[in-house]
Formats: C-alpha cells, structure tokens, sequence
C-alpha cells in the first residue's frame, strides 16, 4: 500500500493526499504543468517534498536505504536520453544484470529483435518500449511476487496504437499480480478501458480520486483540460471520449 | 582481453627499462634505477591516471567529449605551475625541487573545487552546466598564463613551454614511489564503482532510481578523478588527449560497461604513454615533448575511431 499525506512541494504540489491500495492500476491525468511528474518523483522518493511524508507498505520513503528502495520501487522518466552509444543488450543488463527479457515483457514490448542495436539508432517510440522493459526488469522479483511499485511518466507517447494497447494490457497483468502502479499519459480513452482508478490533477493540486465512471466525464474533463470533451457510447456499450476545441 | 592488456603493458616496460643495459655494470645499474624506471614508471602512472580519470568524467558529465583538460582541472594545475616557474622556483634545489609538483597538484584540486562549487549550484546532473563552467575556467587559467607569457624572461619562458608540453623525464624514483600507491588505491576504488558508473548513463536520476545514492557519489567521484589528474599533472606536467582518445576507443571496440572499460582505460592509458616513451627513443637522448607525440600518435587513431562510430 502507498499512501501519502499533505504533500507540498513549492508550487509545484499543493496539499496532496492519497491511498493506493496493493494489485491497484492508476491513470494520473492532467493537463501540462498540472505536477504529474513532479508527484511521480515524490512518490519515487527522488524529490523530498517540503511538507508531508510519503510511506510505501507502512515505511517511511526516507527509511530505505537507495538499495532497498530500488528493490521495491521503480520509475519511467519522461526524457531518458544518453550521449553514449549503448546498445539495447547493454541497456538492459547495466539496469537488470542477471535476467534476460521475461516472455510477459516480450509479448508485449517485442523489443528481442533491437538488442544488438544501439538504442539512439532506434525510432522514438521503439526507444520507449526499450525504456519501459528496462524500468520493469529492474525490479522483476518485486514484480513477479506482486509487492512492487511501478511509476511511469508518459509511456504511452510515441507507442503506435497496438503497442499501446498492449502495454496497457501489461500493466493491467502486473495489477493483477498485486503490484500498485501509477501511470501518466493522455489518453482518455485508454484511461476509459484500462486500470481501476483515476488521478486528476490541476495545478499541483489532486483534484479527483475515483473510478473512470465518478471521474471521466464531460463537466469535471471539460473544466480541468479546458477543452471540449464528448462523451458519447457506440453502439456495443463502449464509452468513448472525444476532444475538441 | 584485460590479461592481454595487461601482459602487453609488462612486456613494454620490462623492454624500455632494461633495453640495452647490461645489469651486471655498475653503471647500467645506475641508469636503470636513476633514469629508466622513473621514466616507466611515470608512464605508466600518468597514462592510467589520465585515462580512468577521463574515463568517469565522460560518464558522470554524460559527455564522451568530457576530459580532464575541457573542464578546468589541467588548467588550474598549469596555471599554478606557471606562477610557481615565473616566480624563480625551477630554481630552487634539495627538498624544495618538489615544489614544482606540489604546487600543480594544488592547482588540480583548486580548480576542481571550484568546478564543483558552481556544479553544486547548477543541479549535480547537469552536465553540459559543468562542462560549460569547467571551459570558462580553462579559458581564464589560459588567459592568465598568457599574461606570465607575455611578462616573463627567457629563461621562465623555456622552462614555462616545456613544462606546459609535458615530460616523462621529470619525476625521480622517490615521487613515482610516492604516488603509486594512491594512484593504485584510486583506480582500484573506481574500478569498484563500475556498475554504480553503469547506472550513470541514463542520467543521476535513472540511477537514484536503481538504487544509487547520487548525491554522495557523485562529488566523491569527482574528487577522485581530480586527484588522479592532479597527481599525473604533477609528475609530468600537461598531456593533451590521453583522456580524450582512451576511453573513447574502448568503448567504440569492446561496449560501455564501465567494470571492463575503467581497468581497460588505465592500462590502454598506460600503453599508450609507454609506446610514447618507445617512439620518443628513437630521437636518441633528447628529451620529446610527450603532448607533441600523443597528439601525432593519437590523433590518426582517434580519427579512426570517429569514423568507425559513424559507420556504424
């Protein structure tokens, strides 16, 4: 479990409570500047926050040594870049030394065919998914007996849409497992399909908590992202969310 | 690989000192402890100090381009030698003859402080903010030593111009004694920190998220490449490009991990300045200056090299 309170951060996070409970998937939506990434790296315990504390299965972030932390936590930042010609294989195995690609991660991210090629040679979106395997195979044991917590700030972006949706699909598989994770991106829909939970968050503050029924629709969306949102639902019951402006 | 590195590295200095000496003859004998091992010795020191210590400043700057001479730190010590030449010590003898090492190891550490000072003040992760501070001192430190130049006699000046161009016949038997085992123990410490360096290469906060506690390692790291060049600095003056070339080259051959490429640098590093101290023989007893040979040497291979990355 993962729970955080009064969470302050300059002006970046103002007054943030929360509770995540084990094997949950969480959508952290909002629009740019809200503070996503900044609360990921709180709850990462790479940021300190000014006031308030952040306690992951009943311990104090401050409390684990970096060591331990890495052994139960993981984080996808958003610009991961390297002036170093690494090839995918080194990626890989720097972060994660003894494994190779479990066939969860395969089926999903199908990354085995660019290991031997420098990852800057690869196209944005195929980078990502070299990004997202490595942030999971980081801490694969955590992850395999179900008490980790996996961060990720924008993965979705530059995935094309079968990636997408299989990714999604990965991580519901990890939840189920017992994992808790928290996942910004933009993809109202996804958030719609996938997952249990919604953050919402405007200007450093969470300003929705709930399931995609109490938190996607059109007032709350439309007020937060200050864009049209339509809500509408196809002709097989699928809710489906357009924007426009 | 690093058995063979290490048995080239043996074979080179066992060949330069006792090449053409016949030990049983006093004199030869003299030759060999007075001159060759100093000289072999110093070669080996300094080509591995340069090029483990150029080796972490590319990773932890993020910046293959990263050397010790970039960011400040060789300049700092040429800027004290220069002061302490122009102020009449080449002078000086007996104990105060250390005066001149002393006083550029000084210089190393000053300038590095001074680096990680506005480091610390820019965010420890940035490196092109390091990198971009280090060249403002390296132009400043060049600046002044070219006011010492301009003002300085004949003979300040030789001394001044040789020093800058670096020399392996400087250092005697008790320096080089004195600073094998620091150089040994902080290569050996680096060496022990290569999956940590691994770690680095997405960034300080890609490790803090593996697990490692940047904020410790990163100005120990610092410290430790500084004091590597300080003391290579000290023993033989300037030498351009070893750091450049080195690391550069292992990782366009061998790949990037850091726990092959740290003991590789400092014997490739220490090659390099002995096959310098081989070629440098071939001018009978003249005194080369090293920067003159690694720059020759080493600029073809680091051309070769560039252009291999580029193939591929």
């Amino acid at each position: 479990m993962l729970e955080a309170t009064q969470l302050q951060l300059s002006k970046r996070l103002k007054d943030i409570e929360l509770v995540l409970p084990a094997g949950r998937f969480v959508h952290l939506l909002g629009p740019n500047g809200a503070g996503k990434s900044t609360l990921l790296m709180v709850l990462a315990g790479i940021l300190q926050p000014q006031v308030g504390q952040v306690r992951l299965n009943g311990r104090y972030l401050g409390d684990y040594s970096p060591p331990a932390l890495a052994g139960v936590r993981t984080l996808m930042e958003q610009n991961l870049q390297t002036a170093f010609a690494l090839s995918v294989k080194e990626c890989l195995t720097f972060y994660a030394p003894q494994l190779g690609i479990p066939e969860l991660l395969e089926q999903a991210l199908e990354i085995r065919q660019f290991l031997s090629r420098p990852l800057n040679t690869l196209s944005g979106g195929e980078q990502r998914r070299v990004q997202i395997c490595r942030t999971l195979m980081q801490l694969w044991p955590a992850i395999t007996s179900g008490r980790a917590l996996i961060l990720m700030d924008e993965p979705v972006q530059g995935l094309d849409f079968a990636h997408q949706h299989r990714l999604c699909q990965l991580l519901v598989t990890l939840a189920d497992m017992g994992n808790m994770l928290v996942v910004s991106h933009h993809q109202l829909n996804l958030a719609q399909m996938y997952g249990h939970r919604i953050w919402l968050m405007s200007e450093g503050r969470l300003v929705a908590d709930g399931s995609q029924q109490d938190v996607l629709n059109e007032t709350t969306l439309t007020q937060i992202f200050q864009c049209g949102i339509r809500i509408c639902t196809d002709s097989e019951q699928n809710r489906l969310i357009q924007t426009y402006l | 690989m690093l058995v063979a590195l290490l048995l080239v590295m043996i074979a080179l200095s066992v060949g330069i000192a006792v090449n053409g000496l016949q030990l049983d003859a006093q004199i030869d004998q003299q030759i060999l402890w007075q001159l060759r091992l100093p000289l072999v010795g110093s070669a080996i020191l300094v080509g591995a100090s340069l090029a483990v210590s150029s080796a972490l400043l590319q990773v932890m700057l993020r910046n293959p381009l990263a050397d010790p001479g970039l960011i400040g730190i060789t300049s700092g010590a040429s800027l004290f030698a220069a002061i302490y030449l122009l102020l009449g010590g080449a002078s000086l003898a007996g104990f105060a003859s250390y005066g001149l090492p002393l006083f550029s190891f000084l210089g190393a550490l000053q300038s590095t402080f001074l680096i990680h000072a506005i480091a610390r003040r820019l965010g420890l992760d940035s490196g092109a903010g390091v990198i971009l501070a280090g060249i403002a001192i390296s132009t400043l430190g060049g600046g002044v030593i070219a006011w010492l130049y301009f003002l300085a006699d004949a003979q300040s000046l030789r001394n001044l111009t040789f020093w800058l161009l670096g020399s392996l016949h400087q250092a005697d038997l008790l320096l080089v004694s004195l600073t094998l085992l620091p150089v040994c123990g902080l290569i050996g410490y680096a060496m022990m920190q290569g999956q940590a360096l691994n770690w680095l290469y997405f960034g300080g906060q890609a490790a803090q998220v593996a697990g490692l506690d940047v904020k410790a390692f990163y100005p120990r790291m610092l410290l430790i490449s500084a004091l590597l060049v300080g003391i290579a600095v000290s023993l033989a003056g300037s030498i351009a490009f070893i750091g450049l070339l080195v690391p550069h080259l292992l990782r366009n051959l061998f790949g990037h991990d850091n726990r092959f490429i740290l003991p590789a640098s400092a014997m490739t590093g220490a090659i390099l300045l002995l096959m310098v101290v081989w070629v440098s023989g071939a001018f009978g007893g003249v005194a080369v200056p090293v920067s003159m040979l690694t720059a020759t040497l080493g600029g073809p291979v680091f051309l070769y090299s560039v252009i291999r990355l580029a193939k591929h």
